[in-house]
């Protein structure tokens, strides 16, 4: 166990490594130089000359480091990580950006813990259900709507979910993480606000759930010591508690190890429409502006998260079948 | 309760120059003449104190920081509540004073003298007196931060004091002979200073209290005023509202300035959302979770049927197609230009699209005070454009670039698919390029034929010169590779023509307004002819607000709908 | 090894040999699954009207008329128009196409390469195995969207930008199933006897585990038409979508969020909201049924 958590982290830190230089030179590719993007209004301020703009240029290129060759900014910048754990400040807003970034992950890993949460009280009943009414109605029924809900694109799900539920209904609030106001946040009304985007999010992962219950169900309950525990008269109940669950067990935990990353994804666009405070629109944002710092503190801030699922995702193997050695 | 302005902006700016505060019909608060204290503020309809606003920011907010480069809209709005300019344009494009009691001119428009507000304190009691605004300026002024730095040069002295590089020192040209007095003395006449006093950036900073945090503000480098703590959260203000805290990507919250040069403001809360999707703004608004919403034109209706107030006003700046004049483009040659001028059916597109509430136009010489008779009417007309591309031995096989810097206005888009489906009847295959990183490139490269932005409010004429005048050119050939598109500079199309330079700034230095106004006839006669920016059309800004609302005036820029914000109240 | 691993190694291992049989069993098997038949009668359905509906309806799909804007359906025009007055038949035709062409392109460029990477990974072993499995933690570790929207940053946008960029996100999962099945065939008795025989690996992977691999491959293709088709719409959501005036189903539903559409004019956004609610569904009723006919459990 030692060992293989020795090899992971080292496993981790390379893929960090990678990551950081990947995101690094990807972004420098771009043709856009961030200091135009930075000053594009520039212009606006009118009567400027076109020495002053020069000037001016050179000075934000020197505060932003981006007068240094490439492979020079990436030392530097790897240098500060080092030394004083910094990953640079944003060209846009000039804070830190891990700072900007990092208040950003609570607000995502609510809305992704809670879509998460949601995707599997709806899917795993539902793809026991499935399994067990096997080929009938239900089962059609079941697996209809897990093939359903994942074919609309969320944004016009969320657009539709907010013109019912708060337009028309007046029942939940269209946006935002809470009632805005400089007074304490009530988690009632947190409950209020994540319901619709946490539900649209989640939906999309109820498909390949169910899939995954309801296929790993029937299969264990083909195999030769169910039959034998049923002919002696166990309760289905406990069959399906007992040792056919615990089986679907592990391919379940492989997909939810890979949904983090298509949550994330997905949080993006659903972020955008319920104006909820995550690190996708930040995301977004910081690309369009070449914001390096930030892009490049969002990438390390996604990657441990991914990585993390990853790793419970693998522990949880070994608890949930010890035969998988963690080797 | 459609409203819009019944004339495009009309800017008068004469040889003396003087707008006071209390003269007119300025419907501003105002302080009485010899520094009585101020009224309190008397909108329209009962004012009732109290009640919670929750206001919807159409852009990112950033911080309070008055030179912040992106300069966005959601920047704007929040720093109207906090800071205060000297003066601002008001929603028919005129000066309103604000902690200036008025701005006047010299007969040989060479001395500016500011009149302060007396009697305006900051929020934290100080007073507010000349030493502010001569702080603020040599802050603005200073090379080692501000983005403006280049528009005070034709101040006394000011370029001896960029080279001396010692900024805490006072810039001769900027004096202050009282507590309310500022006198700024130019070095050559310009008629149109005020244009440049009144500057988005220029908001005026607590001197003292910054100091106190940032002793040495003045020699500062870029970074190191930039990452101040205090334009994150301002401790003081001067505005309405004082920025209480900041819950990322969620909201602003304000409160209620006491010591506010009107008197205590209506709200006791007021909140700013960022929202950055209009449809989503729209859909919030309906539901009650916001009082005031920028929207789009076509939701306007709906919005009203739904038992909202709603407006829109015809906007201050055009969107406009800069058109790629350097020497090997296509669009060098003007026959060309004028063939888009015709092709693009601009005035439909008003009619329908816009609802007849934004405006077509052909020249950029908004003001009314320079004639318009004559000119020629760009109206569209097929056949007109084919026969001009043809004179001009147009190449059709290669597609034209057309340029898109916002690629989430679905005004622009709309507007460019019309003007490519319209364009490829004469057999001009136009491809549109998005987005305004991209298009960056592509036009530092002169990879481009035409490039669609949000223009400028154009209040003087002597503005348009800053575009399109032969020294605005930039000088940097090494983006283009070869191409001879020069970047760096403010006249992005290139577009540079000898005649219209000379009028141009012959115009600048007269001071009688008939005069300006000949010689702008004849530079416009060029423009139209050689059409260097294609106007595409003025957009109508919409907006939605909930029916307890009142006094809620429209501005065309709604980066400047918090300036009138002291003039809404909210029944319960 | 990795979880992915262990995991993707547990579809593959454990299978009794497929025999020569297989293929005419797993057509045979297919043709049972009903749901799969509607779903690929669907998409015939959708397919045909796609590629021959504008030989059949000769509307202009980019002719624009502002004067016209938001008509509803009548005799000229007869699903509307759109907000700049284009004909929304001509365009949901149109739409099809890309939309079809992003999804099964997309997914083939994905396939191509996980195919590609996977049996390198799979044959090589050692350090390139680690590298190429490093390198699929890299990206399943990046969200895609995120890359997607930094190389359309770099690159722009476009149709044949879209596909290629979706394809790069998306191939890692290709790659560990084909990999997996390697290494579980590796073992296999024939394979060793084949090699013992003297058998280059080349020969192995031509005569053998490409014919194993590509059952689960074509399963996960499919269902990565139905997820490309979804993406391209995300993406125009978020304004990095096929270029106007190109239309796709994706960008017609965007061009529809607004509150007054959704409401008054249904006829807009609901063909595009049907067209690609059926077609993703189509799409992944067939990957069951795919998955079941090829999976020798049953």
């Amino acid at each position: 166990m030692g060992r293989w958590l020795a090899r992971r982290l080292i496993i981790t830190a390379v893929t960090f490594l990678g990551i950081s230089l990947l995101v690094f030179t990807l972004m420098r590719l771009t043709p856009v130089d961030p200091v135009d993007l930075l000053l594009f209004n520039l212009r606006q301020s009118g009567g400027l000359t076109s020495e002053d703009i020069a000037r001016i240029r050179a000075t934000y290129r020197a505060a932003l480091g981006l007068d240094q060759p490439i492979p020079i900014q990436y030392l530097l910048w790897a240098k500060e990580v080092v030394t004083n754990g910094s990953l640079g400040f944003s060209f846009v807003t000039g804070r830190p950006s891990l700072d900007m970034v990092v208040e950003r992950v609570p607000p995502t890993l609510i809305l992704m813990g809670t879509a998460l949460a949601l995707e599997l009280i709806v899917g795993i009943p539902l793809g026991i259900l499935a399994a067990l009414r096997r080929n009938r109605f239900t089962d059609y029924i079941v697996s209809a709507f897990g093939l359903s809900v994942v074919a609309v694109p969320s944004f016009f799900l969320g657009l539709a979910a907010i013109y019912v539920f708060s337009v028309r209904l007046s029942a939940l609030p269209a946006g935002g993480m809470f009632t805005p106001t400089r007074h304490g946040v009530d988690v009632v009304d947190v409950v209020r606000h994540l319901l619709m985007p946490a539900l649209i999010l989640g939906l999309a992962g109820v498909g390949p759930i169910i899939r995954y219950v309801r296929t790993s169900i029937i299969e264990t309950l083909g195999k030769e010591y169910l039959v034998t525990a049923r002919a002696k008269g166990l309760p289905r109940t406990a069959i399906i508690v007992r040792h056919a669950f615990p089986n679907a067990l592990l391919p379940l935990i492989t997909f939810v190890g890979l949904e983090v990353g298509r949550l994330m994804a997905g949080a993006f666009v659903v972020e955008q429409i319920f104006t909820w405070p995550g690190m996708g629109s930040l995301a977004l944002d910081a690309i369009n502006s070449r914001d390096y710092p930030v892009v490049q503190a969002f990438a390390i801030t996604v990657a441990i998260v991914v990585l993390a699922g990853n790793l419970l995702a693998d522990l949880a193997y070994g608890v949930a079948d010890p035969r998988i050695r963690l080797e | 309760m459609t409203r819009r302005l019944r004339s495009p902006l009309a800017l008068l700016i004469v040889i003396v120059f003087t707008v006071s505060a209390c003269g007119g019909t300025t419907p501003s608060p105002s302080a009485s003449p010899g520094g009585a204290t101020a009224a309190p503020p008397t909108p329209t309809g009962a004012p009732v104190t109290g009640g919670t606003l929750t206001a919807h920011l159409y852009q990112q907010y950033t911080s309070f920081y008055p030179w912040s480069e992106s300069g966005t809209g959601g920047d704007s709005m929040v720093m109207e509540l906090q800071w205060d300019f000297l003066a601002a344009y008001d929603e028919t494009g005129k000066p309103e004073m604000r902690l200036a009691e008025s701005i006047e001119a010299s007969a040989d428009a060479k001395t500016w003298t500011v009149k302060l507000r007396p009697g305006v304190t900051w929020s934290d009691g100080k007073p507010f007196t000349s030493k502010d605004v001569i702080f603020t300026w040599k802050l603005n002024a200073s090379p080692n931060h501000s983005p403006n730095s280049g528009l005070w040069t034709n101040v006394t002295g000011v370029s001896d004091w960029q080279t001396a590089a010692d900024f805490a020192a006072d810039i001769p040209g900027i004096t202050a002979p009282d507590d309310t007095t500022v006198v700024f003395q130019l070095d050559e006449a310009n008629a149109a200073f005020i244009g440049t006093l009144l500057n988005f950036r220029n908001y005026i900073l607590p001197s003292e209290q910054l100091l106190a945090v940032a002793p040495n503000i003045h020699t500062l480098d870029l970074k190191g005023v930039r990452q101040l703590p205090f334009w994150q959260a301002p401790s003081v203000g001067i505005g309405p509202y004082l920025w209480q805290k900041t819950e990322t990507d969620q909201f602003l919250s304000f409160a209620p300035n006491p010591k506010w040069r009107g008197g205590t403001p209506a709200f006791s809360e007021v909140i700013m959302k960022p929202i950055a999707d209009f449809a989503v703004a729209a859909a919030q608004v309906q539901a009650g979770d916001l009082d005031f919403a920028v929207v789009t034109l076509d939701d306007l209706d709906g919005l009203a049927a739904g038992g909202l107030q709603t407006a829109t006003a015809l906007a201050p700046f055009p969107i406009q197609s800069d058109m790629n004049n350097s020497p090997a483009s296509r669009f060098h040659d003007p026959l060309v230009r004028q063939a888009f001028m015709y092709g693009c059916d601009r005035q439909g597109f008003v009619d329908s699209f816009l609802k007849g509430k934004g405006a077509k136009f052909d020249t950029y010489f908004f003001p009314d005070w320079v004639p318009k008779e004559g000119i020629t009417d760009y109206n569209y007309d097929s056949q007109k454009a084919k026969s001009l591309l043809d004179q001009a031995g147009f190449d059709y096989s290669k597609p034209v670039q057309w340029l898109s810097w916002n690629k989430d206005a679905r005004d622009r888009q709309s507007f460019l698919e019309d003007c490519q489906s319209k364009m490829a009847d004469i057999g001009v295959t136009i491809e549109i390029v998005n987005g305004l990183d991209v298009t960056n490139a592509k036009t530092a490269a002169g990879d481009w034929d035409l490039a669609l932005y949000g223009g400028y409010p154009i209040a003087d004429p002597d503005q348009i010169r800053q575009f399109t005048g032969c020294s605005a050119i930039g000088d940097d050939t090494s983006t283009s590779k070869g191409n001879g598109y020069k970047w760096g500079g403010a006249n992005y199309s290139n577009y540079c023509n000898a005649d219209f330079d000379s009028l141009m700034n012959q115009a600048s230095k007269i001071a009688d307004q008939a005069q300006r106004a000949e010689l702008y006839k004849q530079a416009q006669e060029i423009w139209m002819r050689d059409v260097p920016i294609m106007i595409n059309y003025r957009n109508a800004t919409a907006y939605a607000w909930s029916a307890k609302l009142q006094g809620v005036t429209p501005y065309g820029d709604p980066s400047q709908m918090a300036l009138k914000i002291t003039g809404w109240s909210k029944t319960p | 090894m990795t979880s992915l691993d262990s995991a993707a190694t547990g579809l593959a291992a454990g299978r009794p040999i497929v025999t020569e049989g297989a293929g005419r069993r797993a057509v045979r098997r297919f043709l049972r699954h009903r749901a799969a038949l509607a779903g690929l009668f669907f998409i015939a359905l959708v397919a045909g009207a796609a590629i021959f509906g504008p030989f059949v309806y000769r509307g202009n799909p980019d002719r624009t008329n502002p004067a016209i804007q938001f008509t509803a359906p009548n005799a000229e025009h007869p699903l509307g128009t759109d907000r700049i007055g284009r004909d929304l038949l001509a365009r949901l035709l149109y739409a099809g196409r890309i939309s079809l062409a992003v999804g099964v392109a997309a997914a083939l460029v994905a396939t191509g390469i996980g195919l590609v990477l996977g049996l390198i990974a799979g044959i090589a072993g050692g350090w390139v195995d680690s590298l190429i499995m490093r390198v699929t933690d890299v990206v399943l570790a990046i969200p895609f969207l995120i890359f997607v929207a930094i190389v359309v940053a770099i690159v722009g946008t476009g149709f044949q930008i879209i596909v290629v960029v979706i394809g790069l996100s998306v191939w890692p999962e290709a790659a560990r199933i084909v990999r997996a099945v390697v290494l579980s065939l590796r073992e296999q008795d024939f394979v060793v006897a084949a090699r013992a025989l003297g058998a280059t690996n080349g020969r192995i992977i031509r005569k053998h585990l490409l014919f194993f691999a590509l059952a689960p491959l074509t399963v996960t293709g499919t269902f990565t038409v139905a997820n490309a088709m979804l993406t391209e719409a995300a993406l125009s959501y978020l304004g990095i979508g096929v270029r106007p005036p190109q239309a796709s189903w994706g960008n017609m539903l965007y061009d529809a969020q607004q509150l007054f559409i959704l409401r008054d004019h249904l006829w807009y956004w609901v063909p595009p909201g049907i067209a690609i609610f059926v077609t993703v569904l189509a799409v992944n009723l067939v990957g069951d049924g795919l998955r079941d006919a090829l999976d020798p459990h049953d």
